[in-house]
């Protein structure tokens, strides 16, 4: 693997900045998921509420009744965390280790799954690039075209990304929490922004009611995993 | 009691190596840092650029901003580093929350205009750090939250969308790696156990004492004696400010 490196071809890093509609936006993802030798592409969305984590799709060319059946709830769990590849890691397709859902898959033409994580805003987006035969996609081009993804999702109009997420904190709650989260007691936060001690208090409030948070420390824990502080 | 996080970073070169010296006295360490200088060196070489440093970005500091990790003159620092550790990066890191798309500059005054750049569609234009010295900052994170930037620099840097693209790859692994590196060292914080680690994990998720003692099947003053011990580790003020660092410094998800 030396000499010149592969990358996408000029036309599809072009496409990228001309995207401006959720057809764009389809057609630009089409293109990269060709260029990778996948057949089918979903772009997942994450909405923090509730202390939870839910995913939406943003854009894919799956057959709808593949999502009806898997369902977004085992889509979620297809995609957590560890079967996720970061940018600049080699990339691994999503091991097919007996897993009900991936057999499920299997059977509807997405034989090799890989995820991919596109961190690129401070919503956290996935991408699933699959093909129905195993080795048709190629893993070199794959990080390619993830960050082909991330300037995607860079460039584009939040509206075109689906939901925003819900109950953003005002400036004072964020400062508030980020205080906290520092370590800073209520009364030295109080102090630093130059208010009241209930004030403060009933900022965090605010903030955990916004977030459906049981504590500080969960909204803390929500708002640093959002992006938010 | 002055404790450094992983995100300060440090702040110079040569502090860069104390930190890969002092912490984790390890042969291994020092030789990834110097690792990571030669393929930063060979990334350069790949787009002409004469030009090379990285950045980590310090949120946590009064001011936020860039410190430099090395730079082509490295053990020491250059002019252009300074130039980026003031207001430039800052504006940089601004955007880095919301987009990861390169930034790039040239010198508009003269005949020549953007010699550089003909072929880059990618990105968006920032303004000149240095005069005729054309450049491009590709911004990088690693786990745990933390950001930084890869800057190339040089009059007869030449690139196109594709090679753009494979950089911002390779800075992203070789940010990667540094970061893995620090991480580890976590200014000296002694390993965490499994329990102290589930226990930190279900305060974030709001859990209680006693829910996570009766998660866990221990008694209350067993689930606050581990909470107290990674406050402690964590050389924190409170619990709330223990899940905070360990989310930061990636202990926990």
């Amino acid at each position: 693997m030396n000499g010149a490196r592969q990358t996408l071809s000029r036309e599809t890093l072009a496409a990228i900045p001309a995207v401006t509609t959720r057809s764009d936006l389809s057609d630009c993802l089409g293109r990269i998921c060709a260029e990778a030798g996948a057949e089918r592409f979903l772009l997942l969305g994450t909405l923090i509420d509730h202390g939870g984590e839910r995913p939406y799709i943003i854009a894919s060319n799956w057959v709808y009744d593949t999502v009806h059946i898997l369902g977004l709830e085992r889509l979620a769990r297809l995609s957590a965390g560890p079967r996720t590849c970061a940018i600049g890691e080699p990339a691994k397709p999503i091991a097919t280790d007996g897993d009900d859902a991936l057999r499920l898959l299997a059977r509807h033409g997405h034989a090799e799954i890989y995820c991919v994580g596109l961190n690129a805003t401070a919503q956290r987006c996935k991408a699933l690039f699959s093909s129905g035969r195993v080795g048709a996609i190629d893993d070199q081009m794959l990080p390619q075209a993830q960050l082909a993804c991330c300037y995607l999702l860079s460039r584009v109009p939040a509206d075109l990304l689906g939901t925003p997420p819900p109950n953003s904190l005002s400036v004072r709650e964020r400062e508030c929490l980020r205080w906290v989260s520092e370590g800073k007691t209520t009364g030295e936060v109080a102090m630093i922004l130059g208010v009241t001690a209930n004030t403060v208090n009933s900022y965090l409030a605010h903030a955990i009611r916004k977030y459906g948070a049981s504590n500080r420390a969960m909204a803390i824990a929500t708002a640093i995993r959002s992006g938010t502080i | 009691m002055k404790h450094r996080t992983a995100q300060d970073g440090p702040a110079s070169p040569a502090k860069a190596k104390a930190a890969a010296d002092g912490l984790d006295v390890t042969q291994e360490n020092v030789a990834v840092v110097l690792d990571t200088v030669r393929q930063a060196r060979r990334l350069a070489a790949s787009a002409a650029a004469s030009f090379y440093g990285l950045y980590v970005e310090t949120r946590h500091r009064r001011i936020p901003g860039l410190a430099t990790v090395f730079d082509r003159e490295f053990p020491r620092t250059s002019d252009l580093s300074r130039a980026i550790c003031g207001p430039a990066g800052m504006a940089w890191m601004a955007t880095r929350a919301e987009s990861l798309a390169p930034a790039w500059w040239y010198c508009e005054t003269g005949a020549q205009q953007c010699p550089a750049f003909p072929l880059v569609s990618l990105g968006h234009k920032v303004p000149a750090l240095t005069p005729n010295l054309p450049g491009l900052a590709l911004p990088v994170f690693a786990e745990g939250g933390i950001g930084g930037f890869f800057v190339l620099a040089g009059r007869d840097m030449a690139v196109d969308d594709g090679l753009v693209c494979d950089l911002h790859i390779r800075a992203f692994s070789l940010f990667r790696s540094l970061a893995r590196l620090r991480l580890s060292q976590l200014d000296g914080t002694p390993p965490m156990s499994k329990r102290e680690l589930e226990c930190l994990t279900m305060t974030a998720e709001g859990k209680t004492s006693e829910d996570i003692a009766a998660a866990l099947g221990l008694s209350v003053h067993t689930a606050n004696q581990y909470l107290a011990t990674t406050t402690h580790k964590l050389n924190a003020m409170s619990r709330t400010h223990a899940v905070a660092k360990a989310l930061r410094l990636g202990l926990i998800e």
